[in-house]
């Protein structure tokens, strides 16, 4: 694609880092100014006596300005925000009159915040119906108080995130606000228009309406967390797992490898086929991965170091598969230095039978399947970072271009030729092209039903891949990108993808879990960003912003987009995506983990 | 323009640079980045739409998570979750309690037979399961998500059907098979080839509670044991520092913890302890030495103390962020373990116990200490010496995926660090060079070759490999004298060595003489009638020779069934060419045919376009009945 540096010249190149370096501070900016200092909680009891730490080696969080991008409406934006959380502690809290007295303008409007026509989706589900106008509310308290009658009990949670701003001219400001509220069995995802108009130093509601509303209700308590019972009776869990990254990252050494990021998986198999599911979890340098067998009542049991499989390398994905066909699942681990191939003995022990380098690549997500019908599985392994040691400690690589980059490590496919010989056909295959993409997962599956199995995978800041096999036709296990015309090139931060069939019309579809920015949201929509920049390139840097994809497989070799209609693209800061049937109705939902880094700064932005 | 992130590499002081630089350094001191999102989970509405359920459902945790792994743990008919987080508890179960009793699902296990074509494990293979006239699909995936493996088990949930009307399974690479017998409810392993769904054996009823998750309180505290030994800069002041190892101690006389701490101390026998006060940083006279020695004096504190300066203090706090990440402050009490060297080896933030320090002053004085091992906080194994990391191995690693060009780079590179004038280090030079010069002689770069076999030779004149490749490239590269003098050399070494008496064929063929290459291969089959490379070349050259006086088909067909008799022939593209190239000659294109066809089987799933077309096209020729002469390709 053309560069923008060439096209905007010289003059742009000022904008176009201020509105670069406005993507990526802005989150930061505003959690900072909003957050807390140290919680005195936080520290350890004994040192809290006095407080303890040597004169003039505290660290003060940098004071940020949110306005420091060259945004105005970012400051506006904080300062609104500050307004939001007292209308969501009014909520909570249930005192709405008291709570909110001062913040509207004189003659403030608000539409009811509960409709009165619902459209219903099941027993479970309804909404506002689209394009319908809600009445009037005698006033906003009575709207907000209407909105917290559909609790029986008192909401546990609500967020207000403003997801949309622009000027309104006269010190007025119109803002999108996401705003959803909860209790165990229930929630409500709404969406409000709201002007506020600036009085003095203070930003007051001057209207409010209900664009979107959607109300769910399902069985109370459908998930609950079992961890203390499945877990907590094992030493090595307790005093491993119980404790956060950033406990670890203050007593090992950044040299052991290990990450602020925490990105470690894990993976589930019967190693010795007693019907019952274990667990391998990867563990950051200087940890050592854990295999825990499962027990009949449930619990784990550790055998990591019996086993063989207690690395303290870092680890970041690992991988089950029954690589030699004896019925027992063998274990790759994706290390620091490559990929450690071991071989399951009977469910009793892993030994080291093989190990595979990466041509420049440091090992994420790894991915199984007979890629060329020969009866025994071949691997893929995305090699996100090109060298093991040069970048993995730090937080950020340097993409470049930061949309669309392709400087990052190789991701390789290992054929296996039996008796442990594994040999990268990575070139020799065609999946050399586009190879260097950062590349944070892969999935196979048979897209287009021709019989044999095709990948995708998902890239941070750049275009993703489909990689279809034309095995079935030519014999020849050729791949090539197909992400253009399939229409799955996702120009956006892909962290994981995962396919099924959500619409159960027996073809598979795609979703993709991408990072998803209120800020970038906020910035990236307004004229002067990028400003000089074709509207291709700001249009790639809005989709940048934009949130996870469900790519719908029409069934013709080509997929349609369709997360943002069907409500599926707000995943957040997006990591694991799966689909899944949670509640067995017969349809797959969608699960994703996301959160980049939460520290003790911060409160629920 | 020429710092612009968008077109080129970014440069260091470039504000692209400086703006990850800025976000890190931010994040390092405490900053959230987009910190405290809550999980999602999205109920599917018929597949129309779907609804943001994540609290409803008891999904939406707080964490930083990161992977996702699927499967029904209690094999209660519903699917739980298990999650990694970067926060606390860094593993988490999510137990599922949608399952109506385990009736409004089933369960299968695909398990693939090689006589189906299909490895044990059925990665790709789509189970269809019709139930109320729909179908429903879902296929086994060996990881997908982010650095995730869900269960191998197929999970579908019913809904309000009560009968499964049919289950088919496409496996890769095979038939679609109808197995019979699953019911709604059930668990069932799906064998290929065997039609019926086996009962698979249900795990016990016993059902986890759900318990509150107490995670430990948040810690300051850390012992630190460093995996190298950190320097202190020279020009220090340490007072009162002893000769021999010695433990610094930061305290306040405001510092209650420091004080017990002190006592502590004070009561234990002999520690090398330099107790060194705080409180006169920067100038302030916080504290008198008079007042801040009787303190000492009265938790027993036999040792002088003495006052830090902010030096020290920096020095100090810079050994922790050099080493560790996740460094805040410099808390007190804190106390740094220096061995007779004035090194810090130990680094205790907060209060430590006199048995740990004691422990580790003996540990110090241990001559077998693994450093790393020493330095993390449990024990397991590090993969030292399962990789082979040297820049041949790396290099063959590069070689191996087709990137010769990066193979090349890292052998060059890597000649500043090989080598040295000793014996060693000369002859991994040598190494180095051999492999340079195979890189460069596949990529037909003659001159480049030569000139590395020949330094490898310098480094290592026993490395016979470089000898023989060197022959070789000077004959590819048409230097003809030079060649057939090297063979001259080789052959004196040891006359009669058939390993040389093929290189000298081989050399005649590159050179063009092919009816002195087949003489000399004929030679060395006269001492060893199994040297194969050697009936490889006779049988091309008796095929395939431009030269018809030289080709003899009955000869080449005799060889070629020697040819096909070696191990691995019959799955050896190249030699089952030459087979075939053999039998066209002697006229008996079916046979020849059927070989060539043999060989595209085996050169199709990953051979490259050139070999791939050549074969096709000498197939063509084979059924056009004309044999394949080499000037005609």
């Amino acid at each position: 694609m053309l560069l923008v540096s060439e096209r905007a010249g010289c003059d742009n190149s000022t904008m176009i880092h201020r509105s670069l370096k406005a993507l990526l501070l802005l989150s930061v900016g505003l959690l900072v100014c909003c957050g807390k200092k140290n919680d005195p909680e936080d520290m350890n009891t004994e040192l809290r006596d006095s407080e303890a730490v040597v004169p003039g080696t505290e660290v003060e969080l940098l004071p940020d300005d949110p306005g420091e991008g060259g945004w105005e409406t970012e400051s506006w934006s904080a300062e609104i925000q500050t307004q939001l959380n007292r209308i969501k502690s009014a909520l909570l809290d249930g005192n709405i009159e008291s709570a909110l007295a001062g913040i509207e303008t004189e003659g403030c409007q608000s539409t009811r915040l509960v409709p009165q026509k619902r459209e219903e989706f099941g027993d479970r589900v309804s909404r506002l119906p689209a394009g319908t106008e809600e009445a009037p509310a005698e006033s906003f308290a009575q709207a907000l108080v209407e909105l917290r009658e559909l609790f029986s009990q008192s909401p546990r949670h609500a967020s207000a995130k403003i997801v949309g701003i622009s000027s309104a001219g006269n010190n007025k400001a119109d803002t999108r606000v996401a705003f959803q509220i909860d209790a165990a069995g229930i929630q409500v995802n709404s969406q409000w228009d709201c002007r506020w108009q600036q009085e003095g130093r203070d930003w007051k509601l001057a209207s409010i309406r209900l664009a979107e509303f959607e109300e769910v209700r399902v069985p109370a308590g459908a998930f609950a967390d079992a961890t203390e019972s499945a877990a907590g009776q094992d030493t090595t869990f307790r005093e491993q797992f119980y404790r956060s990254q950033d406990h670890w990252m203050a007593c090992i050494e950044m040299r052991m490898g290990i990450d602020i990021s925490g990105w470690q998986g894990l993976a589930i198999a019967d190693i010795d086929g007693d019907g019952l599911e274990d667990i391998y979890v990867s563990q950051p340098g200087g940890l050592p991965n854990r295999l825990y067998r499962h027990r009949p009542d449930g619990t784990l049991a550790d055998v990591s170091a019996k086993f063989g499989v207690d690395w303290l390398d870092t680890t970041h994905g690992s991988l089950f598969a029954d690589l030699d066909n004896d019925g027992d699942p063998d274990l790759l681990v994706g290390a620091a230095d490559g990929i450690i191939i071991m071989e399951n003995h009977g469910g009793f022990q892993f030994e080291v039978v093989a190990t595979k380098l990466l041509p420049a690549g440091l090992a994420y997500s790894i991915a199984a399947a007979d890629i060329d019908q020969d009866s025994d599985l071949d691997f893929f392994v995305c090699g996100y970072t090109p060298r093991a040691g040069v970048s993995r400690h730090h937080v950020f690589v340097h993409p470049v271009p930061f949309h669309d980059a392709n400087n990052g490590g190789r991701n390789a496919l290992f054929r296996n030729d039996g008796d442990w010989r594994f040999t990268d056909v990575t070139r020799a295959t065609g999946m050399d092209e586009k190879n260097t993409r950062f590349s944070y997962a892969a999935t196979w599956e048979d897209y287009d039903l021709d019989g044999d199995l095709d990948l995708y995978l998902a890239n941070d800041f750049g275009r993703n891949s489909l990689y279809r096999n034309d095995f079935s036709q030519s014999g020849r296990v050729r791949f090539t990108d197909v992400a253009d015309e399939a229409g799955v090139v996702d120009i956006a931060p892909g962290m994981s993808a995962c396919w099924g069939d959500y619409n159960n019309d027996g073809h598979a579809d795609l979703y993709v879990g991408n990072m998803f920015s209120s800020a970038g949201n906020r910035i990236a929509v307004q004229p002067e960003f990028l400003a000089g920049a074709d509207a291709a390139t700001r249009g790639e840097f809005l989709r940048h912003a934009g949130g996870n994809s469900l790519f719908k497989n029409t069934g013709d070799g080509k997929f349609a987009d369709v997360g943002k209609q069907l409500g599926v693209s707000g995943g957040r800061w997006a990591w694991s995506s799966k689909f899944a049937d949670l509640d067995n109705d017969g349809w797959q939902d969608i699960v994703v983990a996301n959160g980049f880094i939460t520290q003790e700064d911060t409160g629920d932005l | 323009m020429s710092q612009s992130p968008l077109g080129e590499e970014p440069k260091p002081g470039s504000t692209y640079i400086d703006a990850f630089g800025e976000l890190a350094q931010r994040i390092r001191k405490g900053a959230s980045f987009s910190g405290r999102e809550r999980n999602c989970a999205f109920l599917n509405l018929g597949g129309k739409s779907f609804a943001d359920a994540s609290a409803a459902l008891g999904l939406d945790l707080e964490q930083d998570s990161r992977g996702i792994a699927l499967c029904d743990w209690d094999q209660d008919g519903d699917i739980d979750l298990w999650m990694t987080n970067r926060t606390a508890p860094r593993i988490q179960f999510m137990r599922n309690e949608s399952a109506a009793a385990g009736k409004n699902s089933v369960a299968f296990l695909l398990v693939g037979d090689l006589l189906g074509g299909c490895p044990l494990d059925a990665a790709g293979a789509r189970l269809v399961l019709s139930v109320g006239g729909t179908d429903r699909v879902q296929t086994v995936h060996l990881g997908d998500g982010f650095l995730s493996q869900s269960s191998r088990w197929l999970h579908f949930g019913l809904g309000e059907f009560g009968k499964i009307d049919r289950v088919v399974v496409h496996w890769p690479a095979g038939e679609a098979e109808a197995f019979e017998g699953a019911e709604v409810g059930g668990r069932y392993l799906l064998k290929q080839l065997t039609g019926k769904a086996a009962a698979a054996q249900r795990r016990g009823s016993k059902v986890l509670e759900i318990k509150e998750l107490v995670l430990p309180e948040p810690t300051e505290l850390a012992r630190i044991w460093l995996s190298e030994p950190a320097d202190l800069p020279t020009d220090l002041t340490i007072p009162n520092l002893p000769n021999g190892p010695a433990l610094l101690n930061l305290w306040a006389s405001w510092c209650a913890p420091c004080l017990a701490e002190l006592k502590a101390f004070g009561a234990a026998d002999g520690l090398p302890i330099v107790p060194l006060n705080t409180e006169n940083l920067e100038g302030n006279e916080g504290i008198s030495a008079k007042k801040a020695n009787a303190i000492l004096k009265s938790a027993g504190i036999e040792q002088a103390g003495g006052f830090a300066d902010t030096k020290l203090i920096e020095a100090l706090d810079k050994v922790i962020t050099d080493r560790i990440y996740r460094h805040r402050n410099m808390p007190l009490p804190a106390s740094f373990l220096l061995d007779k060297d004035r090194r810090v080896r130990v680094i205790y933030k907060g209060k430590v116990e006199v048995a740990t320090v004691v422990a580790d002053l003996k540990k110090l004085s241990e001559a077998n200490i693994n450093p790393r091992d020493a330095a993390v906080p449990f024990s397991g194994r590090w993969s030292d010496g399962i990789f082979k990391k040297h820049p041949i191995a790396v290099a063959g690693t590069y070689r191996e995926g087709g990137y010769d060009d990066d193979a090349r780079e890292y052998l060059q590179r890597s000649l500043a660090n090989v080598g040295g004038e000793n014996a060693g280090g000369k002859l991994r030079l040598a190494d180095v060079h051999m492999r340079l010069g195979d890189i460069d002689r596949d990529a037909g770069k003659h001159e480049s070759a030569i000139n590395h076999y020949r330094l490898a030779i310098a480094g290592n004149p026993q490395l016979m490999p470089a000898r023989i490749f060197l022959t070789l490239s000077l004959a590819e590269a048409g230097r003809s004298e030079e060649a057939l003098q090297m063979v001259a050399n080789l052959k004196a070494v040891s006359p009669g060595n058939p390993n040389f008496l093929n290189v000298e064929a081989d050399v005649h063929r590159a050179l063009g003489n092919e009816a002195q290459a087949a003489t000399g291969y004929r030679a060395v089959l006269a001492i060893n009638h199994r040297y194969i490379p050697a009936i490889e070349a006779l049988t091309a050259i008796l095929a395939t020779s431009a030269d018809a006086g030289i080709r003899d088909g009955v000869e080449a067909v005799k060889m070629a069934e020697h040819l096909g008799g070696a191990p691995g022939a019959r799955v050896n593209p190249r030699f089952l060419l030459t087979i075939a190239d053999a039998y066209a000659e002697s006229g008996n294109f079916d046979t020849a045919l059927h070989e060539a066809g043999n060989a595209l089987k085996y050169l199709l799933p990953y051979g490259d376009d050139q070999k791939i077309s050549r074969l096709q096209k000498r197939i063509f020729r084979f059924k056009e009945r004309k044999p394949y002469h080499v000037e005609q390709d």
